[in-house]
């Protein structure tokens, strides 16, 4: 047999290999045979391999002898074994017969790989693969894989379960595409699978799947091919359910596209903001409208150019704190600037837009013009104060009609019944007397309540009128009076001045004034009254100032325009006619006011 | 009934004042009065009787509304007078407003507030009242 190995051939072999003779004495081998099993001898030839390993089992001797005996080889393609030394090797082996051409077996062929390295590699994939499909399981990310050459289709759990098909369940690529929701899901996931099939992919693809109990999933697949040579051997990828972030998607685009409608067709002026520079990314038709801003150029320009400058860092601080989620809305009145760089009083609401992920998207800011607003509530302002002093008046006024016709009622009755008791005929002539005058005192009182009345509820029309001509006719009424007295009454009135007033009350408020200032003059000092005139603020301004004995205010200034106030126990003092010129003046919208000094005179300011 | 000493009227309501007066003499609620037409007077009269030693009344009915110091004015003078614990006050008015009233609850120096017109009834039970009182202090 010698003759037909070449043995330099055989020794130079790059793997380890042995040549035997029935008695397993070594024939011949290659030099890493020895190297592979770390012998000393680099020359077995002759040697026997029990002697050469020792610790070759029995279950090994009878393994030789079997195959000697039966000519058939035996292999495996890992197994491991444990030298002398404790060391792991592990060993791809095979074992075979040397048959001659005479068909007798004299020896065998040991060949022998060691594996070790490609084990531990092996070992480490398998658990890198335990990690990855742990992972996914919980990621609840599911995988799949197909082999080309076996035509099989590998789920993982997950996958599985997506599908909501059991653990035993053996997909196939056609049933496996078949979950594909028919239409665009199926169609885009055969193209995708032909395609990687060529190119190798990766590829990804949002899709539908209808699960095996008919329920509709959206799933992300992904797909990547080995191609080897130009041919794809399998293809693998990864299955993951994202039903709920579609349906959020879903429902926000649709959130949006009615959210779009609204701020098209809304009747407020509404802005949508970049929550972090208050760039405006759109404004709706009604703030172009409101602050006469075109719709296109208005996109460059931030809040800060439309709202007035003290009120933006309020506003910018808001925002923050709607960012910061300290507010959950921002709110604040504000002014924002017209195109035309007038300002209009608006009432701001922001609210904050966040994606699926709690990201602030925008800030969509409505404003409400308030100038209508702020306008009737100055209108309703003003009216309820007329309102609440003209029922304070009419309070006033009923305690006093109370009060008046009271005193002259219990006067009535308390002397009738005096009367009755009284015997002596003097007395009683002198009770009808005094009946007499508390009568007339009534008839006067009410003449004075009447007059109040009348000033209170006729509606008057203003006119206008000249003033100097009107005070100078009532001069003229008291002509005597002012010649009696010695009355010096200067007028700084211009001859064009004119006041918005009723003739007949304003007659009556100067000829009241006049009047007062002669019964209320300093003994032997001649009378000096001075009245003058000007405007202010659109109103007309009429000063009347006497040189009389004054009045103490403090003492009495609350009372000055009572209704029957008195105060310097005059006999013909009858405390009605401050109180009806002031009615008066009231009652043609404007105000009268005092200031005095005891002594030295006192001065009255008309505002009308 | 015990007559009063020496009774004030502080009232500008001359047949007011005529009718009360003739009640209280016919009935002989009091020995004395006198008539004031206005606080002024009345506060005046006061401060005089003090430096002289003259006797204070011991019943002073006030009219609310009178001219230059009125009924409250008069109270508030009233209430810084150092003899006014010998001196007791009945506010006397036709006035039914309601804020009257009360406003002379404010003031401890006020005694009662009666509403005009003012009956013999009126005064004798002021009288009394006006007795017990000074009983008391």
């Amino acid at each position: 047999m010698g003759k037909n190995l070449n043995f330099t051939a055989i020794k130079q072999a790059p793997v380890a290999i042995a040549y035997l003779d029935r008695d397993l004495n070594y024939i011949a081998h290659s030099a890493k045979w020895c190297e592979d099993y770390n012998l000393k001898e680099t020359d077995l030839k002759g040697r026997n391999h029990y002697e050469v390993f020792p610790e070759i089992s029995q279950e090994w001797r009878d393994k030789h002898q079997r195959i000697l005996r039966t000519g058939v080889a035996e292999s495996n393609p890992a197994q491991l074994f444990v030298r002398k030394d404790g060391t792991e090797q592990w060993l791809k082996w095979t074992v075979s017969p040397i048959i001659s051409e005479s068909e007798e077996i004299f020896g065998l062929i040991f060949s022998t790989e060691d594996i070790t390295e490609t084990m531990a590699y092996k070992q480490k994939m398998n658990r890198e693969h335990q990690l990855l499909m742990d992972a996914t399981n919980k990621a609840k990310i599911g995988t799949w894989e197909y082999n080309f050459e076996t035509n099989e289709l590998f789920w993982s759990s997950v996958t599985k379960q997506l599908h909501e098909v059991d653990e035993n369940y053996v997909p196939d690529v056609a049933n496996g595409i078949e979950f594909y929701k028919e239409g665009e899901s199926r169609d885009t996931v055969t193209a995708l699978f032909n395609k990687c099939q060529i190119t190798g992919g990766p590829y990804e693809a949002e899709l539908q799947i209808v699960t095996a109990t008919g329920k509709e999933r959206w799933v992300r697949s992904t797909l990547k091919g080995d191609i080897v040579d130009g041919d794809c051997l399998r293809q693998y990828g990864t299955f993951e359910d994202i039903t709920e972030k579609i349906e959020a998607d879903i429902a926000y685009k649709l959130a949006l596209s009615k959210f779009q409608d609204v701020f098209i067709a809304s009747g407020v002026g509404m802005l949508v903001l970049d929550p972090f520079d208050l760039k405006i990314k759109q404004a709706n038709p009604k703030i172009c409208e409101l602050l006469d801003l075109d719709p296109v150029s208005v996109a460059s320009t931030t809040l800060e150019m439309l709202i007035s400058k003290n009120e933006f860092s309020g506003f910018y601080d808001l925002v923050q704190q709607l960012l910061n989620k300290n507010i959950n809305r921002l709110e604040i009145d504000a002014k924002l600037k017209k195109s035309d760089g007038k300002f209009i009083s608006c009432s701001i609401v922001g609210s904050l837009i966040e994606d699926a992920l709690g990201n602030p998207v925008s800030i969509v800011v409505q404003a409400i013009d308030l100038t209508e607003i702020k306008k009737k509530e100055k209108e309703l302002k003003s009216f309820t104060r007329y309102v609440e002093q003209q029922n304070d008046r009419l309070m006033n006024f009923a305690h006093i009609v109370s009060h008046n016709l009271r005193s002259h009622s219990s006067n009535f009755e308390v002397l009738l019944h005096l009367y009755d008791q009284e015997t002596s005929e003097d007395d009683k002539e002198n009770i009808i007397k005094l009946l007499n005058s508390s009568s007339r005192q009534l008839s006067e009182t009410i003449g004075h309540l009447n007059e109040v009345v009348t000033v209170n509820s006729n509606k008057i029309e203003l006119i206008s009128i000249g003033l100097k001509e009107n005070i100078l006719r009532v001069m003229d009424n008291i002509t005597s009076q002012i010649k009696e007295n010695d009355v010096d009454i200067n007028l700084d009135i211009a001859d064009d001045f004119t006041v918005d007033a009723s003739p007949a009350y304003l007659e009556s408020v100067f000829l009241n004034l006049l009047t007062n200032s002669i019964k209320y003059r300093k003994e032997n000092e001649p009378v000096i009254i001075e009245i003058s005139a000007y405007r202010h603020k659109g109103k007309s301004k009429i000063l009347f100032q006497d040189n009389g004995i004054g009045i103490d205010l403090e003492l009495h200034g609350h009372k000055i325009f009572g209704m029957y106030k008195t105060f310097h126990g005059n006999k013909d003092a009858k405390g009605i006619g401050l109180y009806i010129t002031k009615n008066q003046i009231e009652a043609m919208g404007g105000s009268i006011n005092v200031e005095s000094q005891v002594n030295i005179g006192t001065r009255f300011k008309i505002t009308l | 009934m015990k007559p009063l000493n020496y009774t004030w009227i502080v009232d500008d309501d001359d047949i007011f004042v005529f009718t009360v007066q003739k009640m209280m003499r016919k009935n002989k609620l009091t020995h004395k009065l006198d008539i004031f037409s206005n606080g002024m007077d009345a506060k005046l009269q006061l401060d005089k009787s003090k430096q002289a030693k003259l006797a204070y009344p011991e019943v002073i009915l006030l009219d609310i509304n009178m001219p230059i110091l009125d009924g409250w004015q008069f109270m508030d003078a009233f209430s810084q007078f150092d003899d006014k614990d010998k001196i007791i006050i009945f506010m006397v008015s036709s006035s039914i407003d309601p804020k009257d009233r009360s406003r002379s609850e404010f003031y401890e120096d006020i005694e009662d507030f009666i509403v005009k017109p003012v009956t013999i009834e009126d005064l004798k039970q002021m009288v009394d009242q006006a007795q017990s009182s000074m009983n008391i202090s």
